[in-house]
């Protein structure tokens, strides 16, 4: 699981690529950005691309001269993630005092804390 | 080896002449001929300096030929009276006694000193190409370390509109390359770094967009004409004849001409109107530069004012090459040209080449490259600054550049301050202490410091093998250090006996609480029987014993500890204290987003979105639909009056196209209306059904609770309310939810409810939510609430919704 952080910017492309599926051409990136009405630049959208390739979010792979990029990471993945650097902000790694807290103030559903308990017993904990 | 060292020797020479010329043509061509020439005739220096090359009978090949020719006649060379130029003489010996004795050798023993055996002849090679290979070996460290230092601490800029901005300036010059973009606050100006990956890091991308642009321009430029290239050429000439000053001037005047060549080609491409605007920008970066740079024991400010103060001149001056010039510039290069190869070089008896050392290193040795140690500085001054700020990511970043010792010293002083977070920060990003002995030591202190926090940190970091852990979980035991062993349990992996040392550890907690009067039922801390809302128990180093929220406790209090870490009184917290503690943890930048998401508002209701404090500067966005509805109205009203007498920013959309859909994207300017604390509403004038979307409000003043909740629900009794209310829950009987709404109230009634009961009121997504619960035991018969009206007020009894009968009293 690839720890870092990504910009909403790269979560944008992040999304597009999830939602293609969980590959993309880059030419494929481009349409769905003008879609959503973002006229980023060429190079923009490479470097931003490029970044997450090294964080590992994203692999290339070359089609002869077109670029496929391939989501390394799982939607719900990243989502966990997110889940638990929030915990870790908040609470200094203490998922056991927010979901406490959660409860208390009836902020989340009995559902829900299974799930969260869940996430922290089969890898919440690791650091 | 000799031959090698003529050669050397006569190159200088020969360069050195042409550095002479060039510099005496400087202030003659200054104005002249455009920057750019100025800047690539410098090479011509450098490859008299780096080519042995030679027409026959060059006057410098000759100077070196001759004594040879004349066969050990004994002549000193420089003594030959044809010696042609003096100022080669003049500009060889300053630096060592070696080059004179060069020739002087070569005379006296030519035969006496075969290739095996080294004479001084071989000795002064090896000391001129030892000196060589250190001064090019430190470079290239040096800018390594550099350039190490700037990525460790950089940030990527994400922001697309200023990727966009440098994406732009690469089309306009040409740029294929995706150059990336970096900001590191260590960096004391913007920079190029990189051949192969090409990067831009600037002390900060909080700068005006035209200084943005200018500055990107300024450095793609740069990588545009491989200036890097041609200063590790300049830096590779200046070590292979380092005993020359001259060569050194020459690497200075490159320096700057390099940057008016820069400024020069980016003031070709910028429209005329824009060029003071430059300048400015130029001015700019000096003063943002300017707090490090005032330090004591920078030297760089004299002469980077100087330099800043010829850039300033050039860009006043600036205007496009004429035919005329160009002329003269080509004349010009042509004649020094033919000078400079006519100066000739010692090419060996034989006339082959000499082999020319070569490898250069990756990065560019640019003007910083040469000063680490003032990269140094500026991290010194910048952990200096973030320490005191608190700013932990600072610290971080300026840690990470400063050297051994200096990271041993932060490391005393955080774990002096006790400054856990910081000494976390110098734990993680040092390279320091590769040996653990230092940390050891640390460890032994904290154990006997009895600071577990810092202890166990020292652990994880030290990870010791099987051995050392036992060792010191034997030593805990004896101790009867609980805190400690169960840490060391933990880290031991024997997660068994360190849960069941905990559970003890809590019941004594708990047993110590109770002496002081606090105790806990049901998870929730009770002192005094009253029942506390947050509860903070910290040890003198700041390492958290107990924090405990409940939001529906009464009291704020605090648990002192003494330096040993023992209990020695309880108190209530202030206010501050409170906030101090909860501030920090909506230190969060992003703007705020109150969602909206109502499946139907009834006709002429107004839906409130929490309140907000407004100030100029603040940006707000609307973005709410509705599936079915004619019109709805978001905006603020001011805290006094009611909506309808008096609102602000309010955006009115009726429906287009078949989708109702209220956009709006402002800046709140504070002229118009005044800065202060505003509510926001939803108005839908006719009813809406399925009304989704958001506001975002980007403040400059954060509340400290984002959405505070309006008003909230309070219980009456029948005789409280005003006569026409009690005549309406007259009207709506027993068995039936009422809303009662009376002069700007609304009264939640509902008749005929045996038992007592107790209700949560909470406030979420815009509506208070009220969950009745039943108790055992006597009440008053009915349920009876009240809260302004406009409010949005969702009742649950026992898990079931509650839809009400709307009664106008």
């Amino acid at each position: 699981m690839a720890a870092l952080q990504i910009s909403d910017s790269e979560l944008e492309l992040m999304k597009i690529v999830w939602s293609a599926g969980g590959t993309a051409l880059y030419a494929q990136i481009m349409e769905a950005l003008a879609k959503e009405g973002r006229s980023w630049q060429k190079n923009t959208v490479i470097t931003l691309l490029s970044r997450l390739v090294d964080k590992g979010f994203l692999t290339v792979r070359k089609l002869g001269r077109r670029n496929e990029y391939a989501a390394a990471v799982l939607e719900a993945d990243y989502q966990a993630a997110q889940t638990r650097a929030l915990v870790n902000k908040l609470y200094a790694g203490s998922a056991k005092g927010l979901v406490a807290a959660l409860i208390r103030q009836e902020a989340i559903s009995p559902g829900d804390y299974e799930e969260l308990r869940r996430f922290w017993e089969t890898g919440g904990g690791e650091s | 080896m000799r031959e090698v060292l003529k050669t050397a020797v006569s190159l200088s020479l020969s360069g050195s002449l042409v550095i002479l010329v060039l510099l005496l043509l400087r202030p003659l061509l200054r104005e002249r001929v455009s920057r750019r020439w100025q800047y690539y005739i410098w090479l011509l220096a450098v490859l008299r300096l780096l080519l042995p090359l030679s027409p026959e009978g060059g006057p410098v090949g000759a100077l070196f030929r001759e004594p040879e020719a004349s066969s050990g006649g004994g002549l000193p060379a420089f003594s030959a009276p044809s010696a042609p130029l003096p100022e080669g003489g003049d500009a060889a010996p300053p630096d060592l006694s070696a080059p004179p004795a060069v020739p002087g050798a070569s005379g006296r023993e030519p035969q006496a000193a075969p290739l095996s055996l080294p004479g001084p002849a071989e000795a002064l090679a090896l000391v001129w190409l030892g000196g060589a290979l250190l001064l090019l070996v430190r470079k290239c460290t040096a800018c390594q370390s550099f350039a190490r230092c700037l990525d460790a601490g950089r940030r990527e800029i994400s922001d697309p509109a200023l990727l966009d901005l440098l994406a732009r300036a690469g089309a306009q010059l040409g740029v294929r390359r995706v150059v990336e973009l970096y900001e590191n606050p260590l960096a004391a100006s913007p920079l190029l770094l990189g051949l192969v990956r090409p990067r831009i890091i600037l002390p900060s991308a909080a700068v005006p967009e035209e200084d943005f642009r200018h500055t990107v321009l300024h450095e793609l430029t740069h990588y545009k004409r491989r200036d890097m290239l041609y200063k590790w050429l300049v830096q590779l000439t200046a070590c292979l004849h380092w005993w020359n000053p001259l060569v050194w001037v020459m690497a200075r005047e490159t320096d700057r001409a390099c940057e008016l060549a820069c400024d020069e080609a980016v003031l070709r491409v910028l429209p005329p109107e824009e060029r003071r605007a430059y300048g400015d920008t130029l001015l700019r970066a000096l003063e943002s530069g300017g707090g490090y740079r005032a330090a004591p024991g920078s030297v760089s400010l004299g002469e980077s004012a100087e330099l800043l103060k010829e850039r300033l001149t050039a860009i006043m001056h600036f205007r496009n090459t004429s035919k005329r010039t160009a002329l003269l510039s080509l004349l010009l290069a042509a004649a020094l040209t033919t000078g400079a190869a006519a100066a000739g070089a010692y090419t060996g008896p034989a006339r082959q080449s000499a082999a020319l050392p070569s490898g250069t290193g990756g990065a560019s040795p640019s003007a910083q490259a040469a000063s680490t140690d003032n990269l140094r500085l500026r991290a010194a001054l910048l952990a200096e600054r973030a320490y005191a700020d608190g700013d932990l990511a600072g610290f971080s970043v300026a840690f990470r550049c400063l050297d051994g010792e200096a990271q041993t010293v932060w490391l005393e002083r955080c774990y002096q301050d006790k400054h856990i977070a910081f000494f976390r920060a110098c734990l993680s990003e040092s390279w320091a202490w590769a040996e653990d002995s230092l940390l050891e030591q640390y460890a032994e202190r904290a154990y006997q410091d009895r600071t577990l926090a810092f202890f166990s940190l020292l652990l994880k970091e030290l990870a010791p093998g099987k051995k050392e852990l036992d060792a010191w979980i034997r030593r805990a035991e004896q101790d009867r250090r609980a805190g400690f062993l169960a840490a060391l349990l933990a880290e031991a992996d024997r997660d068994g006996e360190a849960d069941t040392l905990k559970k003890q550890l809590e019941v004594q907690q708990m047993e110590e609480y109770r002496a002081l009067g606090i105790t806990r039922e049901g998870g929730a801390y009770s002192y005094n029987g009253q029942p506390v809302r947050i509860f903070l128990d910290l040890r003198p180093d700041d390492s958290c014993v107990t924090l405990d929220m409940n939001p529906k406790g009464v009291l704020d209090i605090r648990v002192e500890r003494g330096p040993d870490g023992s209990i020695q009184s309880v108190r209530e917290m202030t206010g501050e204290e409170a906030e101090e503690l909860f501030g920090s943890l909506e230190d969060d930048d992003r703007p705020v987003t109150v969602p909206v998401k109502e499946d139907r508002l009834r006709e002429n209701t107004w839906h409130w979105l929490g309140e907000f404090t407004l100030s100029e500067g603040d940006r707000i966005r609307y973005d709410v639909s509705a599936e079915t509805g004619d019109g709805m109205t978001i905006g603020f009203a001011d805290m006094e009056h009611k909506p309808n007498d008096v609102s602000y920013y309010t955006v009115s959309n009726r429906r287009e196209n078949g989708a109702l859909r209220c956009t709006a994207d402002f800046l709140f300017d504070g002229k118009t209306v005044k800065p202060g604390r505003y509510r926001l509403f939803l108005h839908a004038p006719g009813e809406l059904e399925n009304v989704r979307g958001s506001v975002t409000l980007d403040l400059l003043e954060k509340d400290p609770a984002p959405a505070e909740p309006p008003e909230g629900p309070i219980s009456l009794l029948k005789e409280e309310v005003p006569a026409a209310v009690r005549a309406a829950m007259e009207r709506c009987g027993g068995g039936t939810w009422c809303r009662i709404r009376h002069e700007g109230r609304q009264y939640l009634w509902y008749g005929g409810f045996p038992g007592r009961w107790f209700y949560a009121p909470v406030w979420e997504d815009g509506a208070w939510l009220v969950k009745f619960q039943p108790r055992q035991g006597q009440g008053p018969g009915y349920i009876l609430l009240s809260l302004p009206d406009g409010i949005p007020l969702n009742a649950v009894l026992e898990g079931e919704p509650v839809h009400p009968v709307e009664i106008q009293a």
